[in-house]
């Protein structure tokens, strides 16, 4: 079956890039202009018609977002994953919501996460896992975690430290402690 | 049904449900419009447990994150140790003892008994038969003893590492798991007569919260969800990792679409979980149970992509882990199967429900919040 899969982007892709194949698994890499062209080929023509993940990873050193969208064939037991890069300044990726509705909560947390829009979900901009966001998403690599929380929390006061033995000495007395009493007997 | 919330304010009822309610699964809400007791429009809301797992997985070292993966399932934490460590050892190319691979799978089934003990029950628990919830926990607690003489924690275990793990079965474990399922074997006639023999319990569940066939693929779904409608899909059969083929067993599948078939699912699943262990039990060879790691402050990982898969209890569960081949993971993105039961399709299945119903049917489709929120 995999065979087959990786025969129709051949064909009809021929400057894909295979990045990991094994005996249930192909993993291929396509231009942004082809990926949309090559997941409707995927569910029409090769089998693949369940979306199970769009994931984002944030290349900033390449000034991209890589988007994989994970499709599995029910019936054969395989899966396949689609990559490809977008530019990262305005990233505008299609949606598949009206393909695949489970897509549509899949680009609803990518939006928050990574700032991705997905022009022609429906339900884009809605909070889903954060609310009222206003600052960098905080997926990306550039937004600083630490930095963050300094600016919107403060810096958080030490712990007051408290010696056990001495809080125990001081409420039951300094010799009264198993280790007080044996320091007196050492004494 | 027929009243639109948007042109009809008045005619509706808007009512938010949970985070915090005894009849919402774990921490999420469902804000429901009605007309008269029938829902006519529902949105799931999550991010109340949002703690940035994945960000902050990206910030350490690739060992370090054994102990947030767990954390990302109370439940069934070990799935996502699995996950994690295959995706680790295919991108490194560590081999896995031949030993470690069958106490893994001993693991995985112990831990989705105990899941299914607990869901079987807590299905009861939400139409009123408080027992049945409790004997679920209280059999539950039985295998969490065998997990904290095996691994020393209760529910986060820390003890599948990549390369094996983390230490060789105790002297006489397996007979103390085999009183285990004696007990819970013994108990579970009188939890059918309780739950599935119960008038109440039946006409509260058969042709209730229906998932039509047609939905699995449309919206991906796996697990007792989809093999309740008919679906005979499973990872361990399908795509079997560790030592599942070498195991006998079939898939669990009914085809009444509704929450009794799914309890029905969740039911005979315990069974097979009793087999698969007791054959892993009788047939578990000797030999070491990890792969020496190189010096893990120091780990880096080849640079690569990878989805590993297993089936838990909910269904199929994933993790997409990217490598730069530095010392911390570029990307893990975990895919849990509550991210399509409680979002696209609970939202789906709520319309023309009844109010009495949403937590039957929220509980039917086990939903862990943790899993969507990560």
């Amino acid at each position: 079956m995999i065979d087959k899969v990786k025969n129709g982007f051949e064909i009809r892709f021929p400057l894909y890039k295979l990045v990991r194949e094994q005996h249930n698994y192909l993993h291929v890499k396509v231009d942004m202009v082809s990926a949309m062209d090559a997941i409707v080929m995927a569910k029409t023509s090769l089998g693949h018609n369940v979306l199970q993940l769009i994931s984002t990873v944030d290349r900033i050193e390449d000034g991209v977002f890589q988007i994989t969208w994970i499709l599995e064939n029910y019936g054969a037991c395989t899966v396949l994953l689609i990559s490809a890069d977008f530019p990262r300044e305005n990233c505008l990726v299609p949606s598949l919501s009206q393909i695949w509705p489970a897509a549509s909560a899949f680009e609803r947390e990518i939006f928050e996460m990574y700032g991705i829009s997905f022009p022609g979900n429906p339900r884009e901009g809605e909070d889903f896992l954060l609310e009222s966001w206003k600052d960098t998403p905080p997926m990306r690599r550039d937004f600083e975690t630490e930095e963050y929380a300094m600016r919107v929390f403060g810096e958080r006061q030490p712990r007051e430290h408290i010696d056990p033995r001495q809080y125990v000495g001081d409420i039951v007395g300094e010799w009264n402690t198993p280790m007080g009493r044996k320091r007196k007997e050492e004494k | 049904m027929g009243v639109n919330p948007a042109t009809d304010p008045k005619k509706t009822t808007h009512l938010f449900f949970g985070p915090q309610h005894p009849g919402v699964t774990g921490n999420m809400s469902v804000e429901m419009w009605f007309d008269g007791d029938q829902i006519t429009k529902a949105i799931t809301h999550v991010g109340y447990l949002h703690r940035g797992f994945e960000k902050l997985m990206e910030k350490r070292l690739w060992i370090q994150n054994f102990p947030l993966v767990c954390r990302i399932c109370v439940p069934e934490p070990d799935i996502n140790e699995e996950c994690y460590a295959m995706a680790i050892e295919e991108l490194t190319g560590i081999e896995v003892p031949e030993r470690a691979k069958w106490i893994r799978t001993l693991v995985l089934e112990l831990a989705r008994l105990a899941v299914n003990l607990m869901a079987f029950g807590g299905q009861g628990g939400t139409l009123g038969l408080g027992t049945a919830a409790m004997w679920g926990i209280t059999f539950r607690d039985f295998v969490l003893d065998l997990f904290e003489e095996l691994t020393g924690a209760r529910i986060y275990h820390i003890y599948i590492q990549p390369g094996g793990v983390r230490r060789d079965l105790p002297q006489g474990f397996g007979g103390r798991v085999e009183k285990v399922l004696e007990k819970i074997e013994k108990r579970l006639p009188e939890l059918d007569r309780l739950v599935l023999n119960n008038a109440i319990f039946k006409l509260r569940t058969q042709n209730v919260g229906v998932v039509k066939p047609e939905w699995i693929e449309e919206y991906g779904l796996v697990g007792p969800v989809a093999r309740g409608s008919g679906s005979v899909r499973d990872v361990r059969k399908d795509a079997p990792y560790e030592i599942y083929s070498k195991l006998e067993f079939d898939v669990v599948t009914e085809s009444g679409n509704d929450i009794f078939a799914r309890v029905m699912v969740r039911r005979r699943e315990m069974d097979l979980s009793i087999s698969l262990i007791r054959q892993i039990l009788s047939k578990m060879p000797q030999g070491p149970v990890a792969t020496k790691l190189p010096n893990l402050t120091e780990w880096r990982v080849p640079a690569g992509e990878v989805y590993s898969r297993v089936e838990s209890s909910r269904g199929e569960y994933g993790y997409y882990v990217v490598s730069d081949g530095s010392l911390k993971p570029r990307r893990v993105h975990v895919r849990g199967p509550s991210y399509v039961h409680a979002v696209p399709l609970l939202e789906r299945m709520l319309v023309g429900a009844n109010i009495a119903d949403v937590s039957n049917i929220m509980v039917s489709l086990t939903t862990c919040p943790p899993e969507i929120e990560r």
